[in-house]
């Protein structure tokens, strides 16, 4: 409804201006009517925003500015509460191009934040559609004990925190 | 290398085989003109060395930064060899460029250009650092963009596994492309500085606009419809946060205003670098191939009208090459049962879209809140609606404008029916998208107003002499003028 009323009031301040100028001039010009509402309009927004924008991208610049490289590229996984130093812990871990299973603990539910972040920073690795064939498996919010069967077959355990582990399938 | 010579050098290279291209085409051949259509060969560049590497990639050949080298030096070897051999002929677009700059003009465009440098620079310093924050830029853009920095080749079963996270795998990979040509370039495997690139495709789109916006209008006109197309909150941020939707509107904004200067003036390498941008926009979002069949599918219909024939074959050879250009991703998708989010085989049947029709009334509502959102889009499309609806008034305008409203519509058409027959529950696709799917629509009606504002008739009769309110009414006064004569 908005847009709708704002074509009109521009329609509408356009014809007026049209109305003066053919009292001015005796003619209908409606180009220089028309041109003249959008450099109105137009050059009123744009040297408004032009500087509001600007101020917004600077402050926006100060405030990445002052974050490290590292923390800019874990940005979006913090804002999600993944444990992000968890997920980069086992990229130093998990050699490039190798693959692996997430397994998620019922408590907190199984996430799909996690899921899409670890999937994510964990690149080149590559998540298996099932432990079976994955080379590594990730325990995040559980146990060996209690994720059960999809632990089979994997050993070697590595702890970041005692619900946070990395096995290795054996013999691999 | 540093995030700002990456973004030099990859803007010299687009720039020199952009503006062989444009030279190829007829369009800038001196260097004074080259200078002007800096901006529009940027993009240009963009889009002819993409596209070619992404016909590459689908077809399974490696490509790194070697393929993509030999892929410009290729296209600009052969552009500026058809530019070198062609004779200089007389500058584009409508007359009204001709006219010569009052002093007003001259401030606007001094005025306009500092704006946009200083942009440029700031927008560009905030591009190098902000984090990729949001679900889509990291999750689908970035993500694809990481894919494309550490393979060489397309890995299938990151595209086609759900349990890889790719999502939205069958988007379009020109914007990943670009970002990971970039993050090769300065040796990085994660996300920092890409969006710089997405940041300089919309400068040089502003740049493009302004290079056609002066064929069309006067300076006082254009610069700050153009400048409104780079300090418009809804886009820079679009652009900052690492979205494509922005990005997407920076090829389809140049596209769509080179087809409706072909309306008027239908030479074919007008249509031929409409097709290449057109392309550019339907190969970086879903969102532009909409854009680039709606304006394609308006201009033939016009034309239909008309009964020219030769335009209407001129249409057909841009159509075809589009397909061409479009056919090798979406073959590849199709050839490795790539899932798509869009059902649009269900999209399509009537039942389907019945049990969705419960979805239009918010959908509407909620774009064209968005589209009058003048804090987000700057009255941009108000605007355009106005000149459109004005332009109706005029019979040398009718056709211009009818092309614009129409792609405006079934731009908007498309949209609402993607986001109906999505698989994303509608409060959290409105709530999530609305800003930024519209963002093509905000591009058409920049060139909407670039065109119509020059197109209308200017001191001349009333808009009833001049076809306005139909033939009816004008038979009696022409009689009474022939009459008085």
């Amino acid at each position: 409804m908005s847009l709708l009323l704002e074509a009109l009031a521009i329609v509408a301040a356009i014809c007026v201006c049209g109305l003066l100028l053919r009292r001015a001039t005796g003619h209908w010009q409606w180009r220089l009517a028309a041109s003249a509402i959008v450099v109105v309009v137009a050059g009123a927004m744009a040297a408004t925003y032009t500087v509001t924008s600007g101020r917004a991208l600077v402050r926006g610049w100060h405030e990445a500015h002052a974050l490290s490289a590292r923390a800019q590229e874990i940005r979006a996984g913090q804002r999600l509460s993944v444990n992000v130093d968890f997920v980069e812990w086992l990229g130093r871990r998990i050699p490039r191009g190798d693959s692996y299973y997430l397994v998620q603990g019922a408590r907190p539910h199984p996430s799909r934040r996690l899921f899409s972040w670890a999937t994510f920073r964990l690149l080149p690795r590559f998540q298996a559609a099932s432990p079976s064939r994955a080379r590594w498996l990730v325990l995040y919010g559980t146990t060996p004990r209690a994720a059960g069967a999809r632990t089979r077959g994997f050993g070697g355990w590595r702890q970041y925190a005692p619900t946070l582990l990395l096995g290795r399938r054996n013999g691999s | 290398m540093a995030p700002e010579l990456a973004a030099a050098l990859v803007a010299v290279v687009a720039l020199s085989v952009g503006l062989g291209v444009l030279r190829a085409l007829g369009l800038a051949t001196t260097p004074r003109a080259m200078l002007p259509a800096a901006g529009l060969a940027y993009v240009t560049g963009i889009v002819a060395i993409g596209l070619p590497t992404l016909v590459l990639l689908a077809a399974g050949v490696a490509v790194d930064l070697v393929t993509v080298a030999l892929v410009a030096l290729a296209v600009g070897a052969v552009a500026w060899g058809v530019g070198l051999r062609r004779a200089p002929p007389v500058g584009g677009g409508d007359a009204v460029g001709a006219r010569p700059w009052t002093r007003l003009d001259r401030a606007a465009v001094v005025v306009f250009l500092v704006a946009l440098a200083a942009m440029a620079v700031v927008g560009g310093m905030a591009a190098s650092v902000t984090p990729l924050s949001h679900w889509d830029a990291w999750s689908i853009w970035g993500r694809k963009a990481v894919v494309l920095t550490q393979w060489s080749q397309l890995p299938v079963p990151f595209f086609k596994h759900a349990s890889s996270g790719m999502q939205s795998p069958d988007y379009p990979l020109l914007l990943p492309l670009l970002e990971s040509v970039h993050l090769r370039l300065i040796g990085a495997t994660g996300l920092r500085s890409a969006q710089l690139e997405l940041w300089l495709l919309a400068i040089g789109s502003a740049g493009a606009m302004a290079f056609l916006g002066a064929l069309l209008t006067r300076p006082l006109v254009w610069a700050p419809v153009v400048l409104c197309t780079v300090v418009a909150p809804g886009l820079y941020r679009n652009l900052v946060a690492g979205y494509a939707d922005a990005a997407m509107a920076a090829f389809l904004g140049p596209g769509i205003l080179l087809l409706g200067i072909w309306l008027r003036n239908p030479r074919p390498r007008t249509l031929a670098l409409a097709t290449l941008l057109l392309a550019g926009a339907a190969s970086a979002k879903d969102e532009g191939l909409f854009g680039a069949v709606a304006a394609l599918a308006v201009a033939v219909a016009i034309h239909l009208a008309r009964r020219r024939r030769r335009e209407l074959a001129q249409l057909g050879l841009a159509a075809l090459g589009l397909a061409l250009l479009l056919a090798p991703w979406r073959l590849w998708v199709a050839a490795h049962g790539i899932p798509g989010q869009i059902p649009v085989g269900r999209g399509l049947s009537s039942g389907f879209l019945s049990s969705r029709s419960d979805r239009i009334g918010p959908t509407v509502g909620r774009l064209t809140h968005e589209l009058g959102n003048r804090h987000n889009f700057l009255l941009l499309v108000a605007l355009a609606l106005a000149l459109c609806g004005l332009g109706f008034l005029f019979s040398r305008v009718r056709a211009v404008a009818t092309f614009y409203l129409a792609v405006g519509v079934l731009f908007f058409g498309a949209v609402v029916w993607a986001i109906c027959i999505s698989r994303v529950a509608l409060v959290w696709q409105l709530h999530t998208a609305s800003d930024r799917v519209v963002q093509g629509i905000v591009a058409v009606s920049a060139a909407a107003i670039l065109q119509l504002s020059g197109l209308l008739p200017d001191a001349g009769p009333s808009p009833a002499e001049n076809g306005v309110l139909g033939r009816t009414r004008l038979r009696p006064r022409r009689r009474r003028v022939e009459q008085r004569a």
